[in-house]
């Protein structure tokens, strides 16, 4: 550690400037850099014609000798921004954001946020992997050989691509041979936009197209972003991430209500959508534990709910509605089921409504907001006037968030949101904070033309993770292999027992791990404790990735990545209302390939057809997602979707890509230069969006994809889709169940309001700084957003605990130590970190010096297989320990190209 | 010529800090410092009853984006003893790097914190309004980069007539010092009259 730290002050510490930057992690470019990034020198002082006389020095940093390039922002979980690298030889010096067209509050520039401008020193940063490496004590063969127990301990190695390739194909066929394919763990959880590894071969969901062509292997399923919203969702809405109306419309709304999801932290840009109601004059109220970032710029009001509390809050306010008769009758009685007695679906096997579960006929507990109050921490009065404003306003906007979904009963959250949503009569309702459904209609992608996974692919050997979303939609094949949930996968591995959906108990003997083509998983997925048990129980851990992160931390080999600059034609991707795009700008550096030539080197040693991963050059296939774009015409919206892009004969010529010319709304040159297409919008262009328009006009003519074609609020499909995982029972009606590890398991006696041992409530975020663990090794990213641990007042005097002061933070799962800002911005009783750090184990005492909240979120399974991130309870005390340097000043992870 | 300033919607601002990134990838500078911050100022106090009812009372956060301010009376340029702070006719005060030898008196004397030391070449920089951009009619990288448009540039007095001539908002050091060409918007609730906070940065966030 001292040597890191001496390593890092030399590198990184506040005295080192650009210029020297540039020369210790891109030497072969160290000479090109400096001409683009020094300024000092005289000859460079031209600064415009109208510089007064006493200028006699120039500014720093004058760019000269480059070219302003767009560039798709891929570092982000929902916004996708327009960002514009200024390129000198190939290198990028300078970041800046859309400027494409004129501002405007109906088709505003896609500014990205701080992320977009440290874009070019996070691709930069000393932590890329510029060559393969191998731990030093890990042989093939299995066994002792492998040296399991000193994964994240050991040394590194540099070794050649030939010995990387080898050794792998080697290992991976032995286990292949030995054990068979269920013996394979591939880790995948989105390759494209929110990865560690950007797009490649085996993008999405997939497994990577080299394991499926081997044979098979398995993978995972559950959920993360959505939390258990998606099962529920399908079941009593008909969609498994229901979408509400499209900004345009939503800008009439004279009450928006936000439940939980910070869009000006996760995903900044989308908050701007609201700016036109806010000037119409719409109220608008944040629901959560914490006056957050949106809060801030947008809310008129802040009401503070205990996280995984949501649907005691929501029951409060609906018997404050039901009691003063101020729910929408006409609609409840025509569109939704299960409301009140007479409105039961026909089988409806309890015969429970839900207006007698809020009056308490069954439990004999009425859903007083006193009742209510108790268990979310929001005052009486707070919950009554709430319930007024939100029945009594048209139009109104519920704008939900997945993040309260992601607790261990986030399904209750859910489904009163949108009970909540009905009785109000609002019909513009939705979980998924980002796109807000401006996107899917506007935008569409061929696809078409890209490389094509294997045909060989069997779904009873494994299937995709997340079982291809049909888990998701309650669609359930009993033939298929799903393999273990994300929080089964260690309990599989350390015992050999897993949860089979269908079968129960099953036996399973995990071998190796593989983590092509994704992102950071073991960081990702909470339990790392447990997760590093495991890894190091296996034989053989292969990890691909642009940086060293935790996941190449704990594994035998690891290859470089290139990102996505460095490869193919370029990348497409769906933005709000826009599409963007953006080109190569680079050669791979060092030695690092794209993930889909990894695979394919790694097929042609198994001797596996190499077709079988890709088909054509990845630059064509980059250039056929282009091709097959589309997208609404404005001037010509009855013609419906048309391909975005004209592309002429010379345009094929010169990108040197085969293809056929075609019309399109934009020539493609035009496209790369601004990186953007964005669907021009105004009031009345006829592009309104109103997810439930033809159900609305016309219920029984056009239902709902639900059991019975209406909203339900009584759900048995629901508590049949439940039964289908094995893990939880539910009840049709939208009962509240307190959550494991939630508020209520904070206290050892409920009646006297005597605490147990793990006393305050953690809620993970997405934090603006980082996407999940991109940038989150970034010092200049880290300075800017430190990432603390954020704590009321009263809870910091309560522990003797002063702003700024370092803190442990211990769960029943394990152990982190970070820095603590004292803030009234969260509630009471509720701590706040951001997710994404890089998990940092100290071996001695077993704390996560990197406060990677994984490490304090546990692996439990439940529900649907969700991560019940926002269900976690710790303890905080001072830490005592070596001392804490800030965030940014921490050593950063090895540079092994610097030993190379 | 006039005087330039910048104009700030704290009412608008959601902390984001895509200016404070933009300004250090503009002005090349490393981990560490700083010249444009976005200072985090919280209000209110909680009550919880013995049932665990927690009050919010004013519970609010607005945040402040400043690099230099560019003022009317600099106490920089008063403090430097070289000349090497400088300020030109339109009002853009900036650190002339052959002039200046690095000790740090405008720093001490700034009730911003806005100049900061360059320890390669042991002189001071601070924000310029990215004087070779609004030279060449461009806006100052934190104008443009800005994702809630909460910040504007241009002449003082255009800005003062578009949007008054409040430059006062706590934290920030009282205008009567060096009138500072600056205009804000005071955030929705801070206009119901708190005047009371805290800063809740941390150190790297102010470095």
């Amino acid at each position: 550690m001292g040597e890191e730290r001496k390593r890092y002050s030399e590198e990184s510490a506040p005295a080192l400037t650009r210029r020297k930057f540039f020369a210790g992690s891109m030497a072969a470019l160290g000479a090109v850099a400096a001409a683009g990034v020094s300024g000092c020198s005289p000859q460079l002082s031209e600064t415009g014609e109208d510089v007064p006389d006493q200028v006699d020095v120039a500014p720093a940093n004058v760019l000269e000798g480059g070219e302003w390039k767009s560039v798709r922002c891929s570092r982000c979980g929902g916004g996708f921004c327009v960002n514009r690298a200024y390129v000198v030889d190939g290198t990028v010096v300078r970041m800046k954001t859309d400027d494409s067209h004129e501002d405007s509050l109906y088709t505003p520039q896609v500014r990205s946020c701080m992320k977009g401008h440290l874009a070019h020193r996070y691709y930069y940063a000393p932590n890329r992997l510029n060559y393969p490496l191998k731990r030093k004590s890990w042989q093939p063969g299995g066994g002792e050989n492998s040296h399991g127990e000193l994964r994240g301990k050991d040394e590194w190695e540099r070794i050649s691509w030939d010995e990387a390739l080898d050794l792998t194909a080697q290992e991976l066929r032995r286990i292949m041979d030995e054990y068979g394919p269920r013996s394979i763990l591939s880790r995948a959880m989105g390759g494209n936009v929110v990865a560690g590894v950007e797009g490649g071969a085996a993008s999405g969901f997939n497994p990577p197209p080299l394991l499926t062509a081997l044979g098979g292997c398995i993978s995972e399923w559950g959920e993360v972003s959505a939390g258990a919203s998606t099962v529920v969702s399908t079941c009593r809405v008909g969609a498994s991430s229901p979408f509400g109306k499209d900004y345009i419309t939503r800008s009439h709304s004279k009450l928006i209500v936000i439940w939980a999801g910070d869009y000006a932290m996760s995903s900044p840009q989308s908050d701007n959508y609201f700016n036109e109601a806010k000037k119409n004059g719409a109220q608008l109220v944040y629901v959560g534990p914490w006056y957050n970032l949106t809060s801030q710029g947008l809310a008129d009001e802040y009401i503070p709910v205990r996280p995984g509390t949501d649907g005691a809050f929501m029951l409060g306010v609906a018997y404050e509605i039901i009691q003063n008769n101020w729910q929408d009758q006409e609609f409840l009685d025509k569109y939704c089921v299960g409301f009140d007695a007479d409105h039961m679906p026909e089988n409806a096997p309890t015969g429970e409504n839900f207006k007698d579960y809020v009056l308490g006929a069954y439990d004999d507990t009425p859903k007083t907001p006193e009742w209510a109050s108790e268990i979310c921490g929001t005052p009486v009065e707070t919950i009554r006037k709430f319930a007024e404003l939100v029945s009594q306003t048209k139009p109104l906007t519920i704008s939900g968030s997945c993040a309260a979904a992601r607790t261990a009963n986030g399904h209750n959250y859910t489904e009163m949101l949108y009970v909540l949503a009905w009785m109000c009569g609002c019909d513009d309702f939705s979980i998924f904070p980002f796109w807000g459904g401006a996107t899917a209609n506007y935008i569409g992608f061929g696809g078409a033309g890209g490389q094509k996974y294997p045909e060989s692919f069997d779904p009873t050997i494994g299937t995709a993770p997340y079982g291809n979303y049909d888990l998701s939609n309650a669609l359930y094949h009993e033939d298929y292999f799903y393999g273990p949930a994300f929080c089964d996968t260690y309990n599989a591995i350390l015992t050999g027992k897993f949860h089979h959906l269908a079968h129960g108990e099953q036996d399973i003997n995990i071998k190796a791990i593989a983590k092509l083509s994704s992102n950071a998983m073991l960081n990702q997925i909470s339990g790392i404790m447990h997760g590093i048990e495991a890894y190091r129980s296996v034989d053989f851990v292969v990890a691909a990735d642009i940086f060293f992160t935790t996941d190449c931390a704990y594994s035998d080999i690891v290859f470089p990545v290139a990102a996505v600059w460095e490869k193919g034609f370029g990348t497409l991707s769906p933005g709000n209302n826009v599409v963007l795009g953006e080109t190569r700008l680079t050669d791979p550096l060092y030695e690092r390939k794209s993930d889909a030539e990894i695979q394919v080197e790694l097929a042609k040693r198994l001797g596996l057809d190499e077709n079988l991963i890709i088909q054509m050059p990845e630059r064509q296939s980059d250039f056929n997602i282009f091709a097959g774009a589309q997208a609404l015409d404005a001037n010509d919206i009855a013609a419906g979707m048309k391909p975005l892009l004209t592309i002429t004969q010379e345009d094929l010529d010169a990108f040197g890509v085969e293809g056929t010319p075609q019309e399109g709304i934009m020539p493609i040159g035009e496209f790369l230069e601004k990186g953007i297409y964005q669907v021009p919008r105004s009031e009345g262009d006829g592009m309104e969006q109103a997810p439930y328009a033809a159900f609305m006009e016309d219920p029984e003519a056009n239902p709902l994809p639900t059991a019975t074609g209406k909203f339900e609020i009584y759900s048995w499909a629901f508590k049949e889709a439940y039964d289908r995982f094995n893990l939880e029972a539910v009840d049709p009606l939208p009962k509240y169940v307190p959550a494991y590890d939630g508020y209520e398991a904070s206290f050892t006696d409920w009646e006297k309001k005597i605490k147990g041992e793990y006393d305050l409530q953690f809620v993970s975020v997405h934090y603006i700084s980082q996407a999940h663990s991109q940038l989150s090794d970034l010092a200049e990213a880290n300075e800017i957003w430190p990432n603390n641990l954020q704590m009321n007042p009263i809870d910091a005097e309560a522990r003797g605990l002063s702003d700024g002061d370092a803190v442990l933070v211990e769960s029943a799962a394990g152990k982190i130590a970070v820095h603590v800002t004292v803030t009234p911005r969260i509630m009471p009783g509720v701590v706040l970190h951001g997710e994404g750090n890089g998990a940092d184990l100290d071996e001695e005492t077993g704390v996560d010096m990197g406060a990677n909240d994984n490490v304090i979120c546990g692996d439990r399974l439940m529900g649907i297989g969700q991560n019940p991130w926002n269900s976690t309870l710790v303890k905080v005390s001072k830490w005592t320990g070596k001392p804490l340097e800030a965030r940014y000043q921490r050593p950063r992870r090895p540079n092994y190209a610097e030993e190379a | 010529m006039g005087q330039y300033g910048f104009y700030f919607n704290s009412d608008t601002c959601t902390s984001c800090r895509a200016c404070v990134a933009a300004c250090k990838d503009k002005n090349n500078l490393p981990a560490g410092v700083k010249y444009r911050k976005v200072l985090d100022w919280a209000h209110g106090s909680w009550d919880v009853s013995d049932a665990g009812v927690c009050s919010p009372k004013d519970v609010f956060v607005y945040s402040v984006s400043i690099g230099c301010m560019h003022c009317a009376s600099p106490a920089c340029t008063e403090a430097c003893p070289t000349g090497a702070m400088t300020k030109r006719d339109d009002g853009v005060v900036f650190v002339n790097q052959n002039e200046c030898i690095g000790c740090g008196s405008c720093a001490n004397a700034c009730p911003y914190d806005a100049p900061r030391l360059d320890e390669e070449t042991n002189t001071m920089g601070k924000c310029d309004m990215c004087r070779e951009y609004i030279d060449a009619g461009a806006n100052p990288a934190c104008v443009d980069a800005c994702r809630t448009r909460s910040l504007e540039w241009g002449e003082l007095a255009d800005l003062q007539a578009k949007y008054g001539t409040v430059c006062d908002v706590p934290p920030l050091a009282d205008s009567s010092q060096t009138s500072p060409s600056y205009v804000v918007n005071l955030h929705r609730e801070a206009k119901k009259g708190f005047d009371d906070g805290l800063v809740t940065n941390t150190e790297s966030e102010l470095s």
